[in-house]
């Protein structure tokens, strides 16, 4: 039986000008879930609601089996990288990474922080403040401190939108490991279709406020190029 | 042509305007020379009363800050029942006359003593005419002031930033102490000097309440109004020239910090 990580269950969010409504969706556990569609059609929206930083209007939030929808965020050990907003402005990196492991771990974690400043490339960036930064080098800070959270849902905006296509490659393969080694589920939206090919395990398309294609219930089996790349 | 008139009216408007109160406030200086203020300010009266108004305004400007603080913050990020009708009551001590609120302060202990009897009077409690009274008659113009000023600047810390915070697994008290207090520190220490000078200059709360008595409750406003009563006039001057470089320097430290003046 596919054990779910997160589901939106009937869920609806009514901003008066747009709305996302009645909308489905299943992440099992350990899945890798690219959400592409036009600009505007309300991915963010989704993973807003799910991450906690909006109340849906209508239905259900779920993670694996506990209802979420008026959990706090801190409550729902899901990490969100959101497109923008994405450090805090007042301290340095290394402190932005440190902000998600708790005061009292944070000694016993520093291998984690450093080695995962490393692998993001931005280890010689750790005393800088993000506005001496670039937009790329903020989204891989971003994405550490997530990590570093310890989620069992990691959810990326366009989080590698500003990275060169090395760089995004390297990036993608770390959240890759990282995603075996700690069964993590990701929600990524991306409006690279080659990186959703190579990285997911299940496309979902929306448009309009609403799924357009991708099974709410059941995985889509692997693209072949994605399972190519994971069998070696 | 036409434009340059234009800008000429209103530059000439803007140079009346501020040849008008440098005028005005800087009229004591040409009153007496700079040797002879200093000589009158150096006297144990002034600088009781210099000593007096740093106390009480330094006490109540910290306790305006620690209850304005939270009551900012809640008032800006939470739905709060009646919240409407809080906010405007929090802002009618600033927009009321000084003296009714010192009036009102009084008449708040006489009610009490009708519902309880005497049995206040005399006692630590009862802040009629002392100098904690003083302090007491600041904080109640200080503490709606720093929460206007507060809720401005908590407003301007994004609220994306808090829920992210959060969304990294930290409660809600300590995304208000690791972001949001941070990111709002220069508007607070803006709002606090805004607020402690506020208190240095109250007068009309502490006539009413706290009385105008020599070597007591005469704080320099206070102190002012005596010496103006009593004939002393190059007293009160000296000390309105103290009063005005204090507000000068208060003005220079919010500019240095980026705050701005938002009142109303």
């Amino acid at each position: 039986m596919t054990v779910i990580a997160l589901e939106w269950r009937r869920v609806t969010l009514d901003l008066g000008d747009f709305a996302i409504r009645d909308v489905s969706l299943r992440l099992a556990a350990g899945e890798w879930l690219a959400l592409v569609g036009p600009t505007g059609a309300g991915k963010t929206l989704l993973l807003e609601v799910a991450a906690g930083f909006r109340v849906p209007t209508a239905g259900t939030i779920l993670r694996g089996d506990r209802d979420v929808t008026a959990a706090p965020p801190e409550d729902r050990r899901l990490a969100y990288v959101p497109q923008d907003d994405l450090l805090f402005p007042h301290l340095d990196v290394h402190a932005n990474l440190a902000f998600a492991v708790p005061r009292r771990a944070r000694e016993a974690r520093r291998s984690d922080i450093l080695e995962v400043a490393a692998a993001l490339g931005i280890a010689h960036l750790l005393h800088r403040r993000p506005a001496a930064i670039s937009g790329g080098e903020a989204q891989r800070v971003a994405i550490g401190r997530a990590l570093l959270a310890n989620p069992e849902v990691l959810l990326l905006d366009e989080s590698t939108s500003a990275l060169d296509g090395d760089t995004r490659e390297i990036v993608g393969d770390f959240l890759e490991a990282q995603r075996t080694r700690r069964s993590l589920s990701i929600v990524q939206i991306t409006h690279d279709g080659h990186e959703a090919e190579r990285l997911a395990d299940r496309v979902v398309i929306v448009a309009e406020g609403r799924i357009v294609t991708g099974s709410p219930a059941v995985p889509i089996p692997l693209a072949p190029a994605a399972r190519r790349a994971r069998a070696s | 042509m036409r434009r340059i008139g234009f800008r000429v009216a209103f530059l000439l408007a803007l140079t009346t305007l501020a040849a008008f109160v440098a005028l005005f406030l800087g009229a004591g200086f040409l009153y007496s020379g700079p040797g002879r203020m200093l000589e009158l300010l150096a006297r144990p009266a002034a600088r009781e009363s210099v000593l007096l108004s740093l106390g009480t305004s330094g006490v109540a400007t910290a306790l305006a800050m620690a209850a304005a603080i939270p009551a900012a913050y809640a008032l800006t990020r939470w739905r709060i029942p009646l919240r409407g009708a809080i906010d405007v009551l929090l802002d009618l001590p600033i927009v009321l006359p000084p003296l009714v609120a010192g009036f009102s302060l009084l008449i708040l202990y006489s009610v009490i003593e009708r519902a309880f009897g005497p049995g206040l009077r005399g006692g630590p409690l009862d802040l009629r005419f002392t100098r904690e009274g003083i302090v007491l008659a600041q904080f109640a113009i200080a503490a709606p002031l720093a929460v206007r000023v507060l809720r401005a600047s908590f407003a301007e810390v994004p609220v994306r930033l808090e829920t992210m915070s959060r969304s990294l697994g930290r409660s809600e008290a300590s995304t208000f102490f690791g972001v949001t207090l941070p990111l709002a520190r220069n508007g607070i220490l803006a709002g606090t000097i805004l607020v402690w000078a506020r208190s240095v200059a109250e007068f009309g709360p502490i006539l009413v309440f706290a009385g105008a008595v020599r070597g007591k409750t005469d704080v320099v406003p206070i102190a002012i109004f005596l010496a103006f009563s009593n004939g002393e006039i190059e007293n009160g001057v000296a000390l309105s020239l103290l009063l005005i470089g204090l507000g000068v320097v208060a003005l220079a430290g919010i500019r240095r910090l980026g705050g701005r003046l938002v009142i109303g």
